[in-house]
């Protein structure tokens, strides 16, 4: 029945995912005029994640919004399914969007920035997924702080920049590690991630009722 | 009331503590061997520092105490605590900063403590905000305070060891490895700023809690006004 | 069958329910009025479940229940005080979604949308939806999702002179079917329903109730 709520809410998201891909696209032409002669693999990891960061971040916001906007929030918390449940299925679907904004984004980063992933693949898709669980932990439960409130867009990048240092910087040292051969310390930066990823997930779900009362 | 007398003869003491502590900082203490003079701010810095982090650590679990038995005082209390651990990390950021710039010529160094310390004052800036978002409906800013609160402070450890770690891959880390406290002076003026800050957080806290309630006491009598 | 005993309910600061005591048996249609900011629509959430209360109890079947009884729910049927829907997906969509959500199985959705009026446009994204045809909408969810007890808040607002009729018809169908309805209104139901009880909501407290606001 998750599932069935989670592809009714993607099949509306189609707005929100359009004009998200839109804007990452130009964030990533603007970083190639901004460093034409390319930059070091170093930097690149940075700057990709960068890249994806403000796109992400949109997502995010509107994760929980729409259904503020249109009044759901109470229809949803008015049925007899549980808010863990409710969460977990907004997690899902920020997973699911902000994975499918990376996999166009991220090709595309690296043809116009020109480098290539020179380090184990595999790696590199770890850092990449941990990543992006990571955000969609964040975004789900900020979103669903902000939900009602008139200036949420302000407020998120606010509140969830400072949260996700210890994940965009994991992310980072992983992805440009990856991108110039060299990983350093990949299993520690791993296993902080995954441990970040673990308690933005645990802790939304113990809280979760609290979370709805928002 | 009643607490008054108590409190200003505390005051006094808070006061007294200070003067020991500027007295002794500045002129019993020696100066370090490596950087002279200027290192007499990592008194303040240092003291600022803890008194953030107790300040900071007082409103989280105030924070967690509301969510559990919702009374508002408890969310005063964490208002409170938030509000003078932004102040002394402020504190600690500027007295970092100006400490950098004599001592290494810097404005700002990696050292992971100082960044976390700035991520922090981040995290609690935005902490008011939405705070402030929800000045309608004073549940509703307490229940949303105290989730970020929550989430806020515990995310504090892992930012500063993902920080720690992050400056191990770029050296560019000067850490103050400078501050050899050898001189007994030293610590007793370390110690000594170290009571005057908390103490002087405690008061602060103390004081914009009460401030809380009166303006809570205010605001529900002019919503019972209002309702007629 | 719903019951709130001495209910205390506070926004912010401000005590608007004190100590109010509301009973809803089955098969009995109850109506209250109140001006606005009397506090209907806190009362109307507190007895579904989508808030808590600073005091007193809620209580089902002569159950204490809260927000936290999330199975308890599913038998409480509402019409908030703006229709909700996605408005990307179609009326059909919207009410089998809210089917499934409730642990049903989905159908009848077509069925419930030919009885509200909204035959012809159940294929068509709702934010297309006119107010009226919203108000509809609200109505066919309560028929296809089949809970014990209403909750209304203004259900005749945004409503045509037909559509009030016909609301009014639903709300009589549900009380001969057994259901507890609390209707909240503004305005006086058509004659067609019948009434068992009228309150009066004012102070925070229930008072019973001349007819009319």
């Amino acid at each position: 029945m998750l599932l069935g709520k989670d592809l009714a809410v993607e099949f509306r998201s189609r707005e929100t995912l359009s004009s998200v891909l839109v804007l990452a696209v130009l964030v990533v032409l603007v970083l190639g005029f901004a460093a034409p002669s390319g930059v070091s693999a170093e930097a690149a990891g940075g700057l990709l994640w960068v890249a994806l960061l403000f796109p992400a971040l949109q997502i995010q916001t509107r994760l929980w919004a729409s259904e503020a906007d249109q009044g759901m929030l109470d229809a949803l918390m008015g049925a007899p399914v549980g808010p863990a449940v409710l969460w977990l299925s907004k997690f899902l679907l920020s997973v699911v969007l902000t994975a499918v904004l990376a996999l166009v984004l991220t090709p595309l980063f690296l043809v116009i920035i020109g480098e290539t992933v020179r380090g184990p693949l595999g790696i590199f898709l770890a850092g990449m997924a941990l990543g992006v669980i990571g955000l969609g932990a964040v975004g789900a439960t900020l979103s669903l702080l902000t939900a009602r409130m008139r200036l949420r867009e302000a407020l998120m990048p606010l509140m969830a920049l400072p949260l996700s240092v210890p994940l965009f910087l994991g992310a980072v040292v992983i992805t440009s590690g990856s991108l110039s051969g060299t990983p350093h310390q990949v299993g520690l930066w791993l296993l902080l991630m995954g441990v970040f990823d673990v308690m933005y997930i645990a802790l939304p779900l113990l809280v979760a009722d609290i979370l709805m009362e928002v | 009331m009643r607490y008054s007398q108590t409190l200003s003869n505390l005051r006094w003491i808070l006061f007294a503590v200070f003067v020991v502590a500027l007295l002794w900082s500045f002129v019993v203490s020696p100066d370090d061997a490596i950087l002279k003079s200027s290192q007499r701010i990592f008194y303040i810095h240092f003291g600022s520092a803890i008194a953030c982090f107790i300040a900071f650590a007082i409103g989280w679990a105030a924070a967690i105490a509301y969510l559990v038995k919702r009374n508002l005082g408890w969310d005063r209390l964490s208002a409170a605590g938030a509000e003078v651990g932004l102040v002394f990390a402020t504190c600690v950021l500027v007295s970092g900063s100006i400490w950098a710039r004599v001592a290494w010529n810097t404005w700002w160094t990696w050292d992971p403590r100082l960044v976390t310390t700035a991520v922090l004052w981040f995290l609690y800036v935005a902490y008011f905000v939405l705070r402030a978002f929800f000045a309608e409906d004073r549940r509703r800013q307490a229940v949303a305070g105290a989730l970020f609160s929550l989430f806020a402070f515990l995310d504090v450890p892992v930012v500063f060891f993902s920080v720690n770690w992050w400056t191990s891959i770029h050296p560019k880390v000067i850490t103050e490895s400078g501050i050899n406290i050898s001189s007994p002076a030293m610590v007793t003026a370390m110690m000594l700023f170290l009571v005057a800050m908390i103490l002087l957080a405690a008061d602060l806290m103390w004081l914009r809690w009460r401030q809380h309630t009166l303006a809570d006491r205010l605001e529900a009598a002019r919503a019972e006004l209002r309702s007629y | 069958m719903l019951e709130a005993r001495q209910l205390v309910v506070k926004r912010g600061l401000r005590e608007v329910l004190r100590g109010l005591t509301l009973t809803l048996r089955a098969g009995e249609v109850t109506v209250l009025f109140g001006r606005n900011g009397a506090g209907k629509t806190t009362l109307l959430r507190t007895l579904g479940l989508l808030g808590w209360a600073d005091g007193g109890e809620i209580l089902f079947r002569g159950r204490r229940v809260t927000p936290e009884d999330v199975a308890v729910r599913g038998h409480i049927g509402q019409v908030l005080h703006e229709s909700f829907g996605y408005g990307a997906l179609s009326a059909l969509e919207n009410l089998g979604f809210f089917s499934r959500l409730f642990g049903q199985a989905g159908e009848g959705a077509l069925e419930a949308l030919r009885r509200v009026g909204l035959a012809a446009f159940a294929d068509e994204p709702v934010r297309t939806y006119s107010e009226g045809m919203r108000r509809r909408l609200d109505l066919a969810r309560l028929l296809i999702i089949d809970t014990d007890v209403w909750l209304l808040d203004e259900p005749l607002a945004g409503l045509d002179t037909p559509g009030k009729d016909f609301a009014g018809d639903l709300v009589a169908e549900a009380r001969q079917a057994g259901k507890a309805v609390l209707v909240v209104s503004h305005e006086p139901l058509p004659a067609s329903v019948p009434v068992d009880h009228t309150f009066h909501l004012e102070r925070g407290h229930v008072l019973p109730g001349r007819t009319g606001a």
